[in-house]
């Protein structure tokens, strides 16, 4: 008999919330494996902080269900509490404790023995690269630290899936790329992440998978490769010959294959009829037809151009 | 001009602010409270208006001097918070001008409370018997008083940054102003009277006396104007009062130039000085017992996280030890006086209430720090759950205050039963339940209401004022409805405790259905 499947870290079937008469989310079927690093994208006001705070317990759907590891939100809020970490959009410190002091008050929140606290806190300090401003005020640290200090606070009870909304938001490029190593460390210890963040460059090369969201609904959700390819319909090759461009173009032009030809700045900008086409094709064509070959390059649809097709209604 | 933005953007912000029109509507109410029980008590018969306006001017007096220092505390403060000060003054602004301009703008709204109990004011003039010096006396006396007590809110708020400490010093400030303003008042007032010949200075026993005589004169506290008018001629008192009211004019000019020499040198935030860091160390940092100290605030951390928030900064532990303190030491001064065994029940009674407004403003101001900063949606989604916020909460201020209340209430009954008092018995019953409830309704408010002055008044208002005034109401309703004698229970404590228990019981209910639902207001957050 084959084992069973393993069990999402997180499984959302039609959630839905309102405030009042507007949708926030309407009807999310999400899944989430665990190990996953997933990005969650979307435009401000798609729905991201909703669904993340739905997740974390603060907020009650308003239809729907979710699950997280088993665990339903609603009604087993308890032990959803003990197995996520939220970090949300904000700091949430008390400027005028000790960075210690702020974790210990966590670490008793999540009912850490006493004993094993103190370990822990160095622990999750060591991790996010604190331990040096661990007597410091939190009100005197940097915008950086404070944000990794937030990261800290969600490690303190060890959590399996940590949800993290815009955790580098406001970051100079260094403490960005600092968080992201953590948070590709913490993947590599076992954790479930996920991530919403506006910088999509970073998703891209940190996240397995991905979800996007507009207005409130889900509009793909899966691996990062998947959604290029998913969006990269009429993909487009840069060609460039030494030779007569107009004739290169009228043997392009006859293929059913290439669905649109033309000249732009001294190049020929080649969109290919199906996403599924082999862009040497293109080179073969040419070649055959005699012409000279100089550069052929397909464009690269980054997470950033689906991103903007999506929110502009593309895909809808 | 370039104050005219400011005062517009302040005036534009209050206008958009509901509390604005819900404070008006208070004072009004409170006003309307204090004609009905002026007339329940001594009826509305004619001419006695004079006995009315009275009453009416110290209740509006006493609102002018909590309200106004409560209102006026934050303006400065609140922008250096947010980090709007700088951006000021990156403009043409000085710090006089933007000193002047919140002035300018507080001091129009509390006109506006003023101008809305107007209405009000005209009943007892309708009734008859308010001369028009009495009139004007009392419009020089409030006038004085919105100059002192915005001095004071001023003067708070350019000195603090934290809005607690703001509103906290402003009490300070405006108690202290009230004193000396008080002062001003007797000074320019009482020779008068010398004059005449009737030496009324003379006859104070001691200087205690004579300040409450002259605060009692400002407020206009059981005739004292009608009394002084029969005794002297009223223009030279007018002319006094006049002078007065100038004088505090000029008070609050000076207090608006040193607010802005403050403002200009601290609205870049700087880290803080080595005085402040040696003041810091040496006195608000424990010396003795310092292990004991530090284990007995693991063991709180470990029982009651939540309520441990509130004990762990030592500004937390000297409310708790400072009231403890006070209690001891007014005890041990006035249990050598030989009049004491005449007035304890007053002075125990006096400091009950300064006790409760304190529980009230602590519990009002309770999750005020976890809304603004976004720590409240933390808490809620760790595994405490909002039984245990709530309780751990509760417990915390109970902690807190109950070294004082006990202190209080134990050496207050002990003489209850030595001199068989058994009017105190109902008052230290009424206050021990006060000390229970008012942090259930005060931590309600705090969750409900979006600024502390509107959740401290509203605490206030349904956690001590309602519950007195409830039997009265129950009373006159009861008489209107049946053929029983009516008998006004102002303040009766027995059924004002059972009321206490009832609004506590609600609020409870209410607060933990709003938590729950996540039905409160969080501020603007991101740092």
């Amino acid at each position: 008999m084959p084992p069973p499947p393993p069990l999402p870290a997180v499984q959302t079937f039609g959630l839905t919330r309102m405030y009042g008469h507007i949708a926030a989310l309407s009807g999310l079927d999400l899944t989430v494996n665990k190990g996953d690093l997933f990005g969650f994208i979307g435009s401000n006001g798609a729905g991201k902080t909703t669904t993340l705070r739905i997740l974390a317990t603060f907020l009650a759907p308003s239809a729907g269900t979710a699950q997280i590891l088993g665990h339903d939100v609603l009604r087993d809020a308890d032990a959803v509490r003990h197995v996520i970490g939220y970090m949300p959009d904000f700091f949430g410190v008390y400027k005028d404790m000790e960075v210690t002091e702020y974790l210990d008050f966590f670490g008793a929140c999540y009912k850490i023995p006493t004993a094993q606290r103190e370990k822990t806190v160095n622990d999750v300090l060591e991790l996010v690269g604190l331990s040096e401003k661990r007597g410091s005020l939190i009100g005197a640290l940097s915008r950086g630290m404070q944000q990794r200090l937030g990261l800290a606070r969600v490690l303190i009870h060890d959590p399996q899936l940590l949800l993290l909304d815009e955790p580098a938001s406001g970051l100079d490029p260094r403490a960005r790329i600092e968080m992201m190593a953590i948070l590709q460390e913490l993947q590599r210890l076992g954790k479930t992440i996920i991530i919403s963040s506006h910088i999509l460059s970073e998703l891209q090369t940190l996240c397995n998978r991905v979800a996007i969201i507009e207005k409130g609904r889900l509009i793909y959700s899966g691996p990062v490769q998947g959604v290029r390819d998913q969006m990269a319909q009429g993909r487009v090759v840069w060609v460039r010959v030494s030779s007569d461009q107009a004739q290169a173009i009228e043997l392009l032009k006859v293929q059913p294959e290439i669905a649109e030809v033309g000249a732009v700045d001294g190049k020929i900008k080649v969109t290919l009829a199906n996403h599924d086409t082999d862009h040497s094709i293109v080179a073969d064509i040419l070649v055959r037809g005699g012409a000279k070959l100089i550069e052929l390059r397909e464009d690269e649809v980054g997470l950033e151009e689906v991103f903007m097709r999506v929110t502009r209604g593309e895909t809808q | 001009m370039t104050l005219l933005p400011v005062i517009e953007r302040e005036l534009r912000a209050s206008a958009r602010h509901p509390f604005t029109y819900y404070l008006r509507t208070l004072v009004v109410a409170a006003l309307l409270l204090a004609c009905f029980i002026f007339g329940m008590e001594h009826g509305f018969g004619s001419n006695r208006g004079g006995a009315l306006f009275r009453s009416l001017h110290s209740t509006l007096f006493l609102a002018i001097w909590v309200l106004v220092p409560l209102l006026t505390a934050d303006c400065i403060s609140r922008e250096r918070r947010e980090g709007t000060l700088g951006l000021l003054f990156l403009t043409q602004l000085k710090g006089n001008g933007i000193v002047v301009a919140k002035g300018l703008a507080h001091g129009l709204r509390a006109l506006t409370l003023w101008v809305a109990v107007l209405p009000v004011l005209t009943i007892p003039f309708l009734m008859g018997g308010v001369g028009w010096n009495e009139a004007a006396l009392s419009v020089l006396a409030n006038f004085s008083s919105i100059c002192w007590a915005l001095a004071a809110g001023l003067l708070a708020s350019a000195w603090s940054k934290n809005w607690s400490r703001a509103l906290l010093t402003a009490v300070l400030l405006a108690f202290c102003f009230l004193l000396v303003s008080a002062t001003v008042t007797g000074v320019a007032c009482l020779p008068l009277f010398n004059r005449m010949g009737m030496g009324l200075a003379t006859r104070f026993s001691s200087s205690l006396f004579a300040m409450l005589t002259v605060l009692g004169f400002s407020a206009n506290w059981r005739g004292a104007w009608s009394a002084s008018i029969r005794l002297a001629p009223s223009s030279p008192l007018l002319w006094a009062m006049g002078m007065v009211a100038l004088l505090s004019l000029l008070v609050l000019v000076g207090a608006i130039a040193i607010a802005g020499l403050k403002t200009q040198r601290v609205w870049r935030d700087e880290p803080p000085s080595q005085r402040q860091l040696w003041w810091h160390a040496t006195f608000c940092t424990p010396v003795l017992w310092v292990a004991f100290l530090r284990r007995w605030m693991r063991w709180k951390l470990e029982h009651n996280p939540i309520g441990w928030l509130g004990q762990r900064s030592w500004s937390g532990r000297l409310v708790t030890w400072g009231w403890f303190a006070v209690i001891v030491s007014l005890y041990s001064a006035v249990l050598t006086d030989r009049d004491f065994f005449q007035s304890y029940s007053g002075m125990q009674r006096g400091i009950a209430w300064l006790l409760a407004i304190t529980v009230g403003m602590s519990a009002a101001g309770s999750f005020q720090r976890e809304r603004e900063t976004g720590l409240l949606e933390l808490l809620l989604v760790s595994p405490l759950g909002e039984t245990a916020i709530i309780s751990g909460r509760l417990r915390g201020l109970w902690g807190q205050f109950l070294p004082a209340v006990a202190l209080l209430l134990v050496i207050w009954a002990y003489f209850t039963s030595l001199l068989n008092n058994s009017a105190d018995g109902e008052a230290i019953l009424f206050h021990a339940v006060t000390f229970l409830t008012l942090p259930v309704i005060g931590l309600y408010f705090s969750l409900r209401c979006r600024n502390f002055i509107s959740a401290f008044l509203s605490t206030l208002a349904v956690g001590l004022f309602a519950p007195m005034a409830s039997p009265v109401l129950l009373s006159f309703l009861w008489w209107l409805y049946s053929d029983a004698n009516y008998s006004p229970q102002m303040g009766a404590s027995l059924p004002a405790a059972l009321c206490e228990i009832f609004f506590a019981a609600v609020c409870l209910h209410r607060l933990h259905r709003r938590l729950t639902r996540r039905a409160f207001v969080m501020e603007e957050r991101r740092s």
